[in-house]
């Protein structure tokens, strides 16, 4: 349970320092970009429930 | 929310459903989790360029992942 509390703080101070710090981020720079990502992710776990 | 968003959503499902189908690797996280956190550091990048938006981030074309940009966009 603890762990996720502290990966998305984590997340978030990580997409934060990148732009404080003006470095590369690992993930889209865009929601739009992020949200896709996520939808491939749902896609794949449906996937994943459909095929058993 | 724009129809091409729309389109952009589904065709993602689509990518995801048919590489779970095909047996092929995902280009994303394959657990909810891990995507989650994925949004949660873009949340983090935009939510700081919010505050500082004064100061002009040079390395968002290295960011990765699909931006939505385009090359014309970029120059």
């Amino acid at each position: 349970m603890m762990e996720l509390m502290v990966g998305p703080v984590l997340a978030l101070a990580i997409g934060a320092g990148c732009r404080l710090l003006d470095i590369p981020l690992p993930a889209p720079p865009k929601l739009q970009g992020a949200l896709l990502v996520l939808a491939m992710t749902v896609g794949y776990l449906l996937g994943d429930r459909l095929l058993g | 929310m724009s129809w091409k968003f729309c389109v952009g959503l589904s065709l993602g499902l689509a990518i995801g459903l048919g590489c779970r189908w095909l047996g092929i690797p995902v280009p994303a996280p394959p657990m909810l989790v891990g995507a989650s956190l994925v949004v949660a550091m873009t949340s983090g990048y935009l939510l700081a360029d919010h505050f500082i938006a004064t100061r002009p981030a040079h390395h968002r074309p290295d960011c990765g992942g699909p931006s939505g940009d385009t090359q014309e966009t970029r120059t």
